[in-house]
């Protein structure tokens, strides 16, 4: 039997074991053995495997939820007895206890963070709790009496204990209606107002947490959530996640952007909602998704009279009918405008929404009526488009084009994707899905294509000063990354790229002195423009640009927050590389012109680099290897300046800065695990031998060409299909036997000189955009190979060896005029010699 | 876009989400992944790769991914030997017989596996019902069913994952 039918058995086996196992179900249980035997009709295998499956039902019925946890010892509480538990709070246990010591009779309420919770999460909020409770005296909230710490360590609150009932069920068994179900809100609304007014949030306001006693008095529980408005405003993760009760909570809240007084606004409104209607104003508060929707867009409340059942009515002690009339005209808006998902709409304080509340109690017009009429004026419909995140604007436009256009093209995506790195946009990885299917070109460029007509679509729309052109600006960003970042995978429309730069650097312009994302959105184009600009040999708008954009890098390093990354680097590090990117512009703008002023300029600005990441590396240890890093291009701009004058002094300082990256970047040999480390310190080590060969320093070149061999071997055995790899290794030996030929053991150098231009392609397979720098390359070889057929007497062999130069280097753009200037002048020096035979 | 390619983006995300979801263990009852997908929705918003126009793709999406986790999480758990220390926390109130701090997740997950070939419709409802949370109602909206059929499809499923992990000699595996 070949597995395809196996497989067809199977699902019609289940599908039988399925209808049979339903049936049995109907049937009365004393009848089930024998409906099944007779459903099964023989086959015993079948009959055994229904059978498993109804004593499988019938035994999962009888497991109950697994037991409680054991309480806290008793008699652990200092002078505290408890007596029973009386409740599980949002993080603790509550227990009626009351003082064994004789003196008062009172009866408190003892909460403990219980055994299998304790951790230091928790121990902190219970002492906010503690403190903040203990600033708090209001007769609608419960008194703070003691607190301490128990046998057990856990930290404990003793406080007034509250006889009554959560105020909603308090409502529902007295049948209140709904005029004294505000009412009984009032004194809540005077107790939160209260600690507002002490600068405390509470963040957590639930029924569960308004208990009204037997007289009908409001009280105020649980301020474990509370937050003290002076520390900080962003919600942290940790306090986020404590929230046990999305139901009442704020958007910001669930957003975890800063809390205001008017988060606990929200909360009383969605509370005062439940009181009179007997429902959640979003749906069913037990399903995770109205949550989620909540938090990111405008999820119109239901109108109250529409959630009333009969149920409802009954507990309000009135009609269904007369209930609805109620619940339209003022009380409606009032409650809309506490709940609304905008805080700055919402009722600023408690104050005023309590003074709607009573000014409808009284029969007198609310605030919140006129409101809603300012808000139908056009204007400020126009705005609340505009109300969503504007980022998830943009990735709407950018993942809708990307869907839609995938979807014309009828792709259905069925592979993995192995992705290294998580990539910020959505439409990259759609991209590189596409990418990887034949032919798809085309569907790569319309995608992208789409995308950037519905961004200019949005732009052209987007209202003057708003927050779109900001998040625009980030859009243009990502966008023309796609289409043609610099060094990395992108569909190659460099033009477009720029275009989509330029328009993100032009919206980016006028970000405010701390507006850090804009600012970022600047830098990051500012930066990638002069990389294209580079490429494109346009050194001065380059090194203008990056001028420019040296400020506003410069204001994120200094005084955005620490943790603020621009590109996935810490500012501090974005700030340094910056001014490493404007002496690249530099140094290619020198050695194109090739005037020692212009060196003079790359080498400041390296040295200038250098010394900011020396002096930022104390305050954020994570850049120690920035210093390393452009100290090498020092290196590299003085060498600049040595060939440029033939003054040796140059090499020699150069190898001091190559030596001083080498110790920056290799400090223990072989510890550096990923290869890109191994790599960078073995260039590193490769460049130190050249500038040392080049300062006429053999016997101290020849170990540093050796270390660099080494890494070079082990990287290139390790990654035979890399062609850099093995570039690299092909470097090493060039530096190697250059090594040797300053230190005049010409015999080891050609050997090793042979070995690279072994390594190396054809000449005529070098492509005029020569951009693996091969022609580069073979200049070196041949010229090092040069000299040391020189001076073992094979000039023949070294004439030889330069015309074979000349042929790369003629024709690659990547090669300078002067360099095959330099190659003539030796080739006519060498035939002014007498042949020797070799 | 397919579950496979979503995956890689939103994964990290969730697994930092849920192991430190899952350590504080604050609830002694069921696990209540509400708060945990809430923090997933809000953590992909802010990745800037929200809005997804498909709504039942997404939460199936993270249905699946919230299982993964738990599997994660367990395997974590099993490789720590931390088994023993950590309380029984029942996957759902329909199912407290499965831990969620052990291997009773592991050993769903190979058995949703196998029943992925057989009846992907299952392994859905077990995704959305247990491993997300939703209620029958939300997850006979999302796959275009009844409720009826929900009932009636957990029914057979859970007593099916029953047998498979307590039962001994249990039913044959499919394939």
């Amino acid at each position: 039997m070949n597995p395809h039918e196996v497989a067809t058995l199977t699902a019609e086996r289940w599908r039988r074991m399925e209808s049979i196992f339903h049936a049995a179900l109907e049937v009365e249980e004393s009848a089930r053995p024998d409906f099944v035997f007779r459903s099964c009709d023989g086959d015993s295998v079948l009959q055994g495997e229904v059978e498993q499956l109804l004593l499988a039902f019938h035994e999962a019925q009888q497991i109950k939820s697994p037991p409680a946890f054991a309480g806290p010892q008793r008699g652990a509480f200092g002078e505290y007895r408890i007596d029973c538990e009386i409740g599980a709070g949002g993080m603790g246990t509550v227990y009626l206890a009351h003082r064994a010591d004789g003196q008062f009779e009172q009866k408190v309420a003892l909460k403990v963070v219980s055994a299998h919770l304790r951790s230091q999460f928790f121990a902190e909020r219970f002492r906010t709790e503690r403190q903040i409770l203990a600033q708090l005296n209001h007769p609608n909230i419960t008194r703070l009496l003691d607190g301490g710490v128990s046998a057990d360590g856990d930290p404990y609150l003793v406080m007034e204990y509250v006889d009554g009932r959560p105020i909603h069920q308090f409502c529902d068994t007295r049948q209140l209606p709904v005029a004294d179900r505000i009412r009984l809100l009032l004194p809540v609304c005077s107790a939160v107002e209260y600690a507002h007014r002490n600068l405390i949030v509470h963040r957590d306001l639930k029924p569960g947490n308004i208990f009204v006693t037997s007289e009908g008095v409001p009280k105020l529980l649980d301020f474990g959530t509370a937050k003290l408005l002076l520390t900080g405003a962003t919600d942290s993760a940790t306090t986020r996640f404590g929230m046990m009760t999305p139901r009442y909570a704020s958007p910001e809240q669930l957003r975890g952007e800063p809390i205001t007084t008017a988060t606990d606004v929200y909360s009383l409104g969605v509370l005062l909602y439940e009181l009179v209607t007997g429902a959640w104003p979003f749906g069913d508060p037990q399903s995770p998704i109205t949550g989620l929707e909540r938090a990111i867009k405008d999820v119109e409340p239901a109108r109250p009279s529409s959630v009333i059942t009969d149920e409802a009515a009954r507990l309000r002690s009135e009609s269904k009918s007369k209930l609805g009339r109620l619940l339209e005209g003022d009380l409606s808006s009032v409650l809309k405008k506490a709940i609304d998902m905008d805080p700055r709409r919402r009722y600023s304080s408690v104050e005023h929404f309590s003074g709607d509340l009573q000014r409808y109690l009284h029969g007198e017009p609310v605030l919140a009526r006129r409101q809603t009429l300012f808000y139908r004026s056009a204007r400020f419909a126009q705005r609340n488009r505009w109300g969503m995140t504007a980022g998830v604007v943009l990735s709407a436009v950018l993942a809708f084009t990307a869907l839609s256009a995938l979807q014309q093209y009828g792709r259905n995506q069925q592979r993995l994707v192995q992705v290294r790195e998580l990539s910020e946009s959505y439409l990259t990885d759609v991209l590189n899905e596409v990418g990887k299917l034949p032919g798809s070109m085309k569907a790569r460029l319309l995608i992208v294509d789409r995308a950037r007509r519905n961004l200019d679509r949005l732009l052209a729309d987007a209202p003057r000063d708003s927050d779109l052109r900001h998040a625009l600006a980030g859009a243009y960003l990502q966008l023309g990354d796609i289409q043609g970042r610099p060094f990395t995978v992108s569909i190659g429309d460099t033009a477009g790229a720029l275009a989509s730069y330029r328009k993100a650097e032009a919206l980016a312009a006028d970000a405010g002195p701390r507006d850090w994302d804009l600012l970022a959105i600047l830098v990051r184009a500012r930066r990638t423009i002069a990389q294209i600009e580079i490429r494109g040999n346009e050194y001065p708008q380059a090194m203008a640009l990056l001028q420019s954009a040296l400020p506003p890098a410069r204001r994120l390093a200094t005084e955005a927050p620490r943790e603020f990354k621009i590109d996935g680097s810490p500012a501090a590090a974005a700030y340094v590389e910056t001014n490493g990117m404007l002496g690249n512009a530099m140094l290619s703008s020198a050695n194109a012109e090739y005037t020692s002023t212009a060196f003079e300029r790359a080498l400041a600005q390296f040295r200038r680099t250098v010394a900011m990441a020396e002096e930022l590396q104390a305050a954020h240890p994570g850049m120690a290897h920035l210093a390393a890093k452009y100290s090498q291009f020092v290196g590299f701009a003085l060498e600049g300046l040595g060939d440029l004058t033939g003054d040796r002094m140059y090499f020699g300082e150069s190898a001091i800065a190559h030596r001083r990256t080498v110790e920056g970047l290799c400090k223990t040999p072989d510890s550096q695990p990923a290869p890109q480390w191994r790599r960078t310190c073995g260039e590193a080590w490769g460049e130190l031998s050249w500038a040392l060969h080049n300062a006429g320093d053999g016997e101290q070149a020849i170990p540093a060409a050796g270390e660099a061999l080494t890494r070079m071997e082990k990287l290139a055995k390790e990654e035979p299909t890399s062609a850099e790899a093995q570039q690299d290794l092909t470097i090493a030996y060039m530096h190697m036997g250059a090594a040797e030929n300053a230190a005049a053991r010409y015999r080891e150098a050609i050997g090793h000189l042979r070995m690279a231009e072994s390594r190396m392609p054809p000449v005529v397979q070098i492509p005029a955009n020569d951009t693996m720098g091969a022609a580069e390359l073979y200049l070196s070889i041949y010229r090092e190979l040069a000299k040391s057929l020189e001076q073992t007497h094979n000039t023949v062999g070294a004439a030889k060896v330069l015309e074979e130069a000349l042929t790369a280097a003629e024709g690659r753009s990547s090669v300078a005029r002067w360099e095959i200037a330099d190659l003539h002048r030796r080739l006519g020096r060498l035939s002014g010699q007498p042949t020797h035979r070799p | 876009m397919a579950f496979q390619e979503l995956a890689p983006l939103v994964y990290p995300h969730l697994r930092q989400v849920a192991a430190a979801y899952l350590r504080r263990e604050a609830s002694a009852n069921t696990l209540q992944p509400t708060a945990l997908v809430n923090e997933l929705y809000l953590k992909l918003l802010q990745q800037r790769n929200a809005d997804w126009s498909d709504r039942a793709h997404f939460f199936t999406f993270a249905a699946k991914m919230m299982r993964r986790i738990l599997t994660d999480h367990a395997r974590t758990a099993k490789a720590d030997k931390r088994g023993a220390d950590l309380p029984h926390v029942p996957l759902s109130d329909e199912v407290p017989w499965l831990n969620v701090n052990g291997d009773d997740v592991i050993d769903v997950n190979r058995a949703l596996d196998e029943l992925e070939k057989l009846d992907p419709r299952k392994v859905r409802l077990v995704e959305l019902r247990y491993f997300l949370g939703c209620t029958v109602p939300e997850a006979a909206a999302l796959l275009e069913i009844s409720t009826a059929t929900v009932e009636r499809d957990l029914t057979m499923v859970r007593s099916w994952l029953y047998a498979k992990l307590r039962l001994p000699g249990s039913l044959a595996p499919p394939l």
